[in-house]
């Protein structure tokens, strides 16, 4: 499925203020199958990105365009609803959108708005906690009884459950500890290698970014200011600091290395199993 | 969820904006009163005079007063439309059946309009000029009587003053929510009227559930950080009776004054 | 003579006296003045089970905890809250006051403090931690890391003997926490400040004087990073003892225990 964004000025509205340009004049395209990171400090619009992708926040100007489906200011309700039947939207700190008595009543929430039979629903709700790695007997479970981890877990399964061809994530892993973390981000890599799932993922982590995505999309005040593979990104220091990004520690360390010993490693390395091959390589260890 | 007016403030540094609370909450119910006291037409001019300059010294657009007035359109309008109707007196105009539009129907409801409008407009300058906080404490001075009759006031104004903090968190939070149940396909205001009362149940049992965490939270950090309902406390804000203040009070007096003076001369 | 500031004996505690497991084991360990400890574990270790324990929000079955050589109970809490503070994990839930200052003054205000005293501390306080400019500015207006700055201001305004952090990184981005540690540290350097602090975030275990671990109720080790790191391969650690770790899995010459990053730097230049 193919994302195309033209020209897309936002405003967004929340209560009586009204913060103008959110996005400005946002031109993008994502590939089917990618695993994209949008990455930049706070305000710089990531969020905002996500809401048009998913016709929540709908372009003053300029159009989306999912698959088919156009986007602007004059969409009718109807393309929204199959727009986010394709774009699933999982957002920050999901487990507060969990309303149902039972966990398998949750994760039906969203096919049975999408027009699913019952049976169908039921059906799915086995196969999407098995995917997100819990337990079938749960399912008959109140979603309020479960971890705070668990929690997480049925909601994205309830957002899969839609069917999604894209996923595009807000944060997902803010607070979850280490562990946590990396099982669910695991699982996503996963999905976007088997199933194809497009991948959309805003993250303040750089690691997230480098170890998992393919590509990066960085925003600065609105607008997307880089749009190209992780390495290529983290391999300009000078970029990032003007961007206000971080570096990834691997990145960091062999940086640290090279000024100190004066030697070069043969590759920009973003994790540490990269780093270790490279450190191999020239003989350090 | 944007035509919300509780605790809406307009940050600004007007000669109103800085008067303390207490004394634009008193000028404030001294105005209701007043109000009462216009009986002919140089009393409604002087009403509406003084209701002018008070929404121009704050220097806020007209146009948030009239925001104010528009939830209540319909109450005043009903007003109205009674006292135009079923006054009778004075000259009739109209008559058809029992309605009757007469002079007396007239003058009364252009009285009532009047005093509605300008208690509106008075007490909408108070609020948008005044912080919730402030309010708050405000309210909690001139209620301070009301502990010798055992009220609660000062855990009350603790309990205002929180609930005032987390408004925005709690929009915040219903927005997210509903959002969040849009993506999932949920459709909000279709259907029929039991439709549209069940497509709310995924927001207020997230919003009720988590406003209960919430809760609890608050609870401990306000317990570790000491507080104890039944030891005194003491403000860190301070409120500041000066001559702003007195200055306020004393135009109120005046006003007060003149309409007895034009009572008295009619 | 040397009192230790935190001294735990046998703590036990059950949330549900019907379930057979604790969700603390007879916990023992001590803290010394001055000391920054962090307390690491995995999820429901009953690491946060413990800071409410200490500062006497939850009741334990048996054992005992002494702050400040003063036995914690139901009448000793208020005491020892004027010397212990607690800074949670939820930045939005703790934020009491309309503005900064407000809630940097609540505690204070809950003592009957005079307002010229209050004034005077919370810009003391709001120095410290950085914050004087945004002093009047309302919580939505402040990030996550600055709103746990802000916390800790309240608890720093008290003149505290010792600040407890239960898990206060975990809902900030990397850059907030990494602001937040650096704040941390001109405390212990500057206050001669005692922390106690329940993380899994691994650069602050890191930076700590010494660690203990707990696993499932009970404690397990305790000792300097460099020997938790190096003992316990199953521990969550920071980059450089990851590399280290993943070198060592492949028979790779390294360094013997856990260095620092400027360390191992040096390390790999030799």
């Amino acid at each position: 499925m193919q994302i195309k964004l033209n020209h897309v000025t936002a405003d967004y509205q929340l209560g009586s203020v009204r913060s103008p340009r959110v996005l400005q004049d946002v031109s993008l395209q994502i590939a089917p199958g990618t695993f994209t990171a949008v990455v930049g400090s706070t305000g710089a619009g990531k969020s905002s990105l996500l809401k048009v992708l998913n016709g929540l926040l709908l372009p003053k100007s300029g159009w989306a365009e999912i698959g088919d489906i156009k986007i602007n200011s004059k969409t009718s309700r109807k393309s929204l609803k199959a727009v986010r039947k394709i774009v699933g939207m999982v957002f920050q700190f999901p487990e507060s959108q969990l309303f149902a008595e039972t966990v398998e009543q949750d994760i039906s929430f969203g096919p049975l708005n999408f027009g699913a039979s019952r049976e169908a629903a039921h059906d799915l709700a086995i196969k999407m906690i098995r995917r997100v790695g819990l337990d079938e007997s749960i399912l008959q479970q109140s979603p309020f009884s479960l971890s705070g981890g668990q929690k997480r877990r049925v909601a994205i399964a309830g957002v899969l459950a839609q069917g999604p061809e894209v996923l595009a994530l807000d944060e997902p892993t803010a607070g979850l500890d280490p562990s946590g973390k990396r099982e669910l981000l695991s699982l996503l890599k996963q999905w976007n290698k088997s199933k194809r799932l497009t991948v959309i993922l805003v993250t303040h982590d750089m690691e997230t970014a480098a170890r998992y995505a393919d590509d990066a999309v960085v925003m600065d005040r609105g607008k997307v200011v880089y749009h190209g593979s992780v390495r290529s990104l983290f391999a300009d220091s000078e970029k990032l600091n003007r961007w206000q990004l971080d570096v990834p520690e691997a990145r960091r360390f062999q940086l640290k290395f090279e000024a100190v010993s004066g030697i070069r490693l043969p590759n920009v390395c973003l994790t540490e199993e990269e780093l270790a091959a490279a450190l191999i390589e020239v003989g350090r260890v | 969820m944007n035509k919300l007016i509780l605790g809406r403030y307009f940050p600004g540094d007007s000669l109103i904006h800085q008067v303390d609370p207490r004394a634009k909450l008193i000028a404030g119910i001294a105005f209701i009163f007043i109000s009462f006291m216009a009986k002919n037409g140089q009393g409604l001019i002087l009403l509406w005079l003084f209701t002018f300059l008070v929404m121009s010294v704050t220097k806020i657009g007209f146009r948030a007063f009239f925001r104010g007035v528009r939830p209540l359109i319909w109450l005043i309008l009903f007003t109205l439309f009674l006292q135009i109707l079923f006054t009778a007196g004075g000259t009739i105009y109209f008559t058809w059946g029992p309605f009757k539009i007469s002079e007396f129907g007239l003058i009364n409801a252009l009285f009532i309009f009047s005093r509605f409008v300008t208690i509106i407009f008075v007490t909408t300058a108070v609020t948008l000029t005044t912080k919730p906080m402030e309010l708050t404490d405000g309210l909690n001075f001139l209620m301070r009587p009301l502990r010798f009759l055992h009220v609660p006031v000062d855990e009350l104004s603790v309990m205002l003053s929180i609930a005032l903090r987390f408004i925005p968190n709690l929009l915040d939070e219903t927005q997210r929510i509903m959002d969040a149940q849009k993506a999932r396909g949920a459709v909000f205001g279709e259907g029929s009227l039991f439709h549209q009362m069940k497509a709310l149940v995924p927001i207020f049992l997230p919003l009720f559930s988590g406003s209960l965490n919430r809760g609890e939270e608050l609870a401990n950090v306000m317990d570790v950080r000491g507080y104890r309902s039944e030891l005194p406390r003491s403000s860190f804000r301070q409120l500041n009776w000066g001559v702003k203040e007195t200055i306020c009070m004393l135009i109120m007096v005046l006003l007060i004054a003149a309409f007895a003076i034009l009572d008295l001369v009619s | 003579m040397n009192e230790p500031m935190i001294q735990v004996e046998n703590l036990t505690f059950k949330y549900n006296r019907l379930k057979e497991s604790n969700t603390l084991s007879s916990v023992s360990f001590s803290v010394d003045k001055g000391e920054w400890l962090s307390v690491i574990g995995n999820n429901g270790a009953g690491k946060s089970t413990l800071a409410a324990l200490l500062i006497g929000l939850l009741k334990p079955q048996s054992g005992s905890i002494f702050v400040c050589g003063i036995p914690l109970n139901e009448e000793t809490k208020w005491v020892i809250r004027r010397r212990a503070g607690i800074v949670f994990q939820n930045p939005d839930n703790q934020f009491i006051g309309a503005t900064v200052q407000d809630d940097v003054a609540f505690g204070m205000e809950n003592l009957n403090m005079p307002v010229e005293e209050m004034r005077r501390r919370v810009i003391e306080a709001l120095k410290l931690v950085d914050l004087l400019n945004v002093r009047e500015a309302d919580p939505s207006r402040l990030s996550g890391g600055q709103k746990q700055r802000v916390a800790i201001a309240g608890v720093l305004a008290l003149h505290p003997d010792l600040l407890i952090l239960d898990e206060a990184f975990v809902m900030l981005d990397p850059r907030s926490r990494c602001d937040l540690l650096q704040t941390l540290k001109r405390l212990k350097a500057e206050q001669e400040l005692t922390i106690l602090s329940i993380t899994h975030d691994m650069n602050e275990a890191a930076a700590s004087d010494r660690i203990l671990v707990l696993k499932n109720g009970y404690v397990t080790r305790s000792g300097s990073p460099a020997e938790i790191f190096s003992a316990e391969m199953d521990v969550e650690a920071p980059f450089g003892e990851r590399l280290r770790r993943l070198l060592l899995s492949k028979k790779r010459r390294v360094p013997e225990s856990y260095l620092t990053e400027s360390e191992w730097i040096q390390w790999l230049c030799k």
